[in-house]
């Protein structure tokens, strides 16, 4: 009797320790694919002067793909990539207009029409040495968030 | 049936301890994962190749000022400047030499270097130690030897046709062997040559025709040939018992190595015997040419006997040919002119030189470099240094007169030197000459007095004269200008060099006057300045301590030039100009930089204008 | 809940654990994976000694090459200007990429190496002989093929070591008269080691000639079972006591098992403490001086010094000849199962010899050539 619990419980040890190397090894995987190994193009984008994006209207920076709105506290960048499939809106009126499948967005990137499923994102400005502005695609900010000049 | 054997115990150790020892070490490997920073910054610049991770650790924010801000991070790298292994994010990999990477940082000679790899100009702010060496390059004629981009075959070595008639084959002989104790100040290097190859050099070039010189001169007047050299102000290129300047050469020796009827036939017509010389074209009459023929014999001789002579030696004429094979094989050729020899270059293209790996290169056993510019630096103080076993000795002669630093400079400048190493767009070129010499009868004067051997034009010349042409046409009055040129006056005291007397015609003169009064305006000077009151001037040039650098009547200092004379000399606007946008006007000048209040400055300029 | 977790399992594993040897025999007849194995085996071909588990191993490394093969293929990058930086890629930002690239390269030498000694067991105990001469030709192309997988390898991180030991192997190929340059430009897609090269080398590594070996392998595999199992020694004794037959449940298949965990930890130990070495990128304009070949090639490459053709072509050919050959000449049948029976002491005394020469060729081109390929006294 004893040898066969003896053999079952060497069974389940050997059993445990190959589960845990399993695991491991899974774990090790998924770290193993998520190496932060990038060569496509850069989140941040160099803006220039903050001269270039005087108050009244958005004003759209081509390469970074965003609008710069000013106002009396300041300087915030609004993507404008359509929250539905990618897209890239362009203005219209007040607001923005989405060609792909017709989503409309106010003035601040709410969204008023389509099947866009959430307003449009405010993305992170920021100054950088010489006081250029620098816009950072991939860091997500919430829409009260200015950058603040002067 | 029979009993079955159990599995052996050693099987269960075996298994079960490999699972569980892996299993652990796979535990080790995940815990040292989750240690190490998960943000890495990267920076691509495709077209440099470069892939900088530095920013992992570093942060830009921090390098010193102001490096940045004319080289972006964003459109440079970091590797670019500093070396290193951008693509590494341990300290030890990204920093130092390793099996797999072979150039740790740069040292301070090595980022210098890299500046060179763009910017292609002689002098580059910032890199004084580049600037330096590409000025060593071209003073020392490596490019002679050497094809090496943006330096053209050398021009200032003397044009050899007609030695015979000039100095003895001795002093050949002794010239080969050595040149330093014959001409301190000399670029030529010392060529390590057996005798037999200097005999065969030297019947080489004792068998080229010259010009035909003028009948040998009447004897001259010693004492006035001393006041020639005085009043000619020779020594303003040339150096005399280690006086003088170094454009020329030196001339202690001179009335002992230069046979008589050769130099005053050269001093007659310079250009006729020599076309290429950087000496200005004097025309002196054969009175004045004996006189200094005989002064020089007299004063410019050795003091000691000297193994060679101003008597011509015996010359072996069969070995003429194999001088000229010696004399393009061991590089003569690349600097000199001789008769019809081809200017060639005898030794290896360095076009490519920044681009060699140390590893790859001999080293002088002692002490081996491992950065490209020191190896360069000890190659060029000891060439001999770096025989390779089975390869012929080396060809490159001893450079005197090259300290280490000097050699490291001129390592810095050649280590820049790469191939298709940039891409076009990352390239600064050398300034484009903001100015030059017309062509027509202004052109022909100009080269035939030299000026650009002493003074600056456009970004080209020399920088013998303190003062350069640009914009002088708007600074002096040019009736001055006419008279000065015929006959050059002392204006700055502190200069060491003094415009020589070249024995310009008033036609002459007036027609280079012409040409800079016209051509070489500053657009900058506003005209038609209205002048002030000379009284307030002469109060306020006292008040603002003006005498400092100027003299006027004997007061002042002389550390710039003196206003005697101003009156007849300098153009109103320009001093209006000059005092009130300060020193600026002048580019390269002393001048304070601030300038004065409108009204002062006309004041004063009015005073001036009344010296 | 638990009954419905049960059924999945019972679906799977139809068998259920194997508690005794009834069941241990349904489970090897009926697991996919184990049906491989014959279902009892003799006690003799359990010995260690029989065959020092060689073939197995190869085995395993073979998958765990695989496996770490297919790892590093989410990085690499098979283009000259992109090769060696992913390699670096690997080695600094890829989370665990220097032991995943470290297991790689220390199990592709194992492999090479147990290759070899695995042929030179089969060849002492006779296991080439009827019936099992094609299995033994099948393992002759096996052996090929793994060092065609390792020289294709070999190139991929267009390192100095990388491009150039490739342009000397290719060199050699092109020597041969007449195939020869048609057949290198074949492998190099172009004249020189260049971007077709390394997508043809990537393309062989990766796909063709590890599908051929395993293709090869589950052959070979097979072969073993149809040609009679292990070859033991006809003349050693039955077991005084025990079965004649033992299970292989769970008498070889832990003996397995214990082979692959051993084998697992000690590549991962030596991968954790000895990293695979790189060398600078590839510069066509610098030859490293001297340029070598891989340990397994630079016997060749030593022959081939003292004649490109002779040495470095006849030779191995030659060798490769014979050993296809061997068994369909070789038909004396005595003295299977023993490493050195009087039988065959001839056969292993000429096969050890041509052993000890390569080996000696191996050691001369790694460690007493220099410069020029010059002698040089180790270190030098």
């Amino acid at each position: 009797m004893a040898e066969v619990d003896r053999r079952s419980f060497l069974r389940h040890l050997g059993v445990g320790a190959g589960v845990l190397l399993f695991g491991e090894s899974a774990w090790a995987t998924l770290r193993f694919a998520h190496a932060p190994v990038s060569y496509g193009p850069p989140s941040r984008h160099p803006l220039g002067s903050p001269d270039n994006f005087p108050a009244g209207a958005p004003t759209y920076a081509d390469e970074a793909g965003v609008f710069v709105l000013r106002d009396e506290r300041g300087l915030r960048a609004l993507s404008a990539t359509c929250t539905h499939l990618g897209c890239t809106v362009r203005k219209e009126g007040d607001g923005f207009f989405c060609p792909c499948h017709g989503s409309r967005y106010d003035s601040a990137g709410r969204v008023l029409a389509g099947p866009a499923p959430r307003s449009l994102r405010f993305v992170r400005l920021v100054l950088d040495r010489r006081g250029h502005l620098v816009v950072d695609v991939d860091a997500e900010v919430d829409a009260d968030t200015h950058l603040k000049l002067g | 049936m029979t009993a079955e054997p159990t599995l052996p115990r050693w099987l269960h150790v075996v298994v079960l301890g490999s699972l569980f020892l892996t299993a652990a070490l796979v535990g080790v490997l995940l815990v040292h994962d989750a240690a190490r920073p998960t943000q890495v910054e990267q920076r691509i610049v495709t077209e440099l190749g470069v892939v900088d991770r530095c920013e992992t650790c570093h942060d830009a924010a921090d390098h010193p000022a102001p490096w940045l801000d004319d080289h972006a991070v964003e459109r440079f790298g970091c590797t670019t400047c500093h070396g290193g292994q951008g693509l590494a994010l341990t300290k030890a990999a990204a920093h130092e030499a390793g099996p797999d990477w072979e150039h740790p940082l740069y040292d301070a000679s090595e980022r210098e270097a890299a500046c060179g790899a763009c910017h292609e100009a002689t002098t580059v702010v910032g890199a004084p130690g580049l600037s330096h060496g590409r000025a060593l390059l071209a003073e020392r004629g490596c490019a002679g030897c050497h094809s090496i981009p943006g330096f053209a075959l050398p021009e200032t070595a003397p044009q050899l046709d007609g030695l015979r008639d000039k100095v003895s084959a001795g002093w050949v002989h002794a010239w080969l062997t050595d040149p330093a104790p014959l001409n301190p100040g000399h670029k030529m290097p010392r060529f390590a040559l057996t005798d037999a190859e200097r005999d065969a050099l030297v019947a080489f070039l004792f068998s080229l025709d010259g010009p035909a010189l003028d009948p040998a001169p009447a004897a001259g007047d010693s004492d006035r040939g001393r006041l020639a050299v005085a009043q000619r102000r020779c020594t303003t290129c040339h150096r005399v018992d280690e006086r003088g300047g170094d454009v020329g050469s030196d001339l202690t020796l001179a009335g002992a190595k230069l046979q008589p009827a050769w130099f005053s036939s050269f001093l007659v017509d310079t250009h006729r015997l020599r076309p290429a010389t950087r000496m200005p074209g004097f025309k002196l009459s054969p009175e004045e040419a004996a006189d200094i023929v005989a002064y020089a014999g007299e004063q410019w001789v050795p003091d000691a006997d000297v193994p060679w002579s101003a008597q011509p030696d015996s010359v072996d004429p069969t070995l003429a040919a194999t001088g000229r094979a010696l004399f393009i094989d061991r590089g003569c050729a690349g600097c000199h002119r001789a008769g019809d020899v081809p200017r060639t270059r005898a030794a290896m293209a360095l076009d490519d030189l920044g681009r060699r790996h140390v590893a790859d290169l001999p080293q002088a056993g002692a002490a081996p470099t491992h950065d490209l510019p020191s190896w360069i630096a000890t190659k060029v103080l000891v060439p001999a240094a770096f025989d390779v076993p089975g390869v012929a000795a080396a060809k490159m002669p001893a450079f005197t007169g090259l300290s280490a630093d000097d050699a490291l400079d001129l390592g810095i400048a050649l280590a820049a030197l790469r191939k298709d190493g940039v891409p076009g767009g990352w390239k600064v070129h050398a300034p484009a000459l903001t100015a030059s010499v017309p062509a027509g009868e202004v052109g022909a004067l100009v080269d035939r007095f030299r000026c650009l051997v002493c003074h600056q034009l456009g970004g080209q010349g020399g920088a013998v004269a303190g003062v350069g042409l640009d914009g002088e046409g708007s600074r002096v009055r040019r009736e001055w200008l006419v008279a000065f040129l015929q006959q050059p006056v002392t204006i700055r005291m502190d200069q060491s060099a003094r415009m020589p007397v070249m024995g310009i015609t008033e036609a002459e003169a007036t027609k280079l006057a012409e040409w800079i009064g016209s051509s070489l305006a500053d657009p900058a000077i506003p005209e038609g300045a209205v002048l002030g009151d000379p009284v307030a001037g002469a109060t306020a040039y006292a008040a603002r301590g003006c005498a400092t650098c100027h003299v006027v009547h004997g007061e002042g200092t002389m550390k710039g030039p003196t206003l005697d004379g101003s009156g007849s000399r300098l153009d109103p606007d320009y001093v209006v100009a000059l005092l009130a946008k300060g020193g600026t006007v002048v580019p390269g000048g002393r001048h304070p930089e601030g300038g004065l209040p409108e009204a002062e400055a006309r004041d004063i300029a009015a005073w001036i204008a009344s010296l | 809940m638990r009954e419905f977790l049960r059924r999945i399992r019972d679906s799977v594993f139809r068998t259920g654990w194997p508690e005794d040897e009834r069941r241990a025999l349904m489970a090897m007849r009926s697991s996919f994976l184990l049906h491989i194995h014959a279902a009892k085996v003799r006690p003799a071909s359990l010995r260690a000694t029989a065959t020092w588990g060689l073939g197995l191993l190869s085995l395993f490394l073979f998958g765990s090459l695989v496996i770490t093969g297919v790892y590093l293929m989410f990085y690499y990058v098979p283009h000259p200007d992109a090769a060696w930086r992913s390699m670096k890629d690997l080695a600094f930002v890829v989370p665990f990429g220097v032991v995943t690239r470290n297991l790689h390269r220390w199990g592709a030498h194992a492999m090479v190496a147990l290759v070899l000694l695995h042929m030179g067991r089969v060849f002492l105990t006779g296991g080439y002989k009827a019936p099992r001469e094609a299995n033994w030709v099948a393992g002759v192309l096996l052996a090929i093929l793994t060092l065609g997988l390792s020289f294709t390898g070999y190139l991929l991180p267009w390192d100095q070591l990388a491009y150039w030991a490739v342009t000397v192997g290719s060199k050699m190929v092109a020597s041969v008269p007449g195939i020869g340059p048609a057949t290198a430009l074949l492998l190099l897609g172009d004249h020189t080691v260049g971007e077709a090269a390394l997508l043809r080398f990537y393309v062989l590594h990766c796909v063709v000639l590890p599908l051929a070996v395993a293709g090869l392998v589950a052959l070979h595999l097979y072969r073993v079972r149809k040609d009679g199992g292990l070859v033991t020694s006809e003349h050693a004794p039955a077991p005084a006591e025990g079965p004649r037959l033992l299970p292989a449940w769970p008498h070889l298949i832990y003996r397995e098992l214990a082979l692959l965990a051993g084998l697992v930890m000690a590549l991962l130990v030596l991968s954790m403490v000895l990293d695979a070495p790189l060398e600078p990128q590839a510069d066509p304009t610098r030859t490293p001086n001297p340029a070598k070949a891989p340990w397994y090639f630079l016997g060749i490459q030593e022959l081939a010094h003292y004649s490109a053709f002779w040495g470095g072509v006849f030779v191995p050919a030659a060798t490769i000849g014979v050993l296809i050959l061997l068994p369909y000449v070789d038909r004396h049948d005595q003295g299977l199962g023993r490493y050195w029976p009087k039988e065959r002491r001839t056969a292993n005394t000429v096969f050890l010899l041509i052993a000890a020469f390569f080996v000696t060729e191996t050691v001369i081109g790694t460690f007493f050539r220099g410069p020029a390929w010059a002698l040089m006294w180790w270190p030098g």
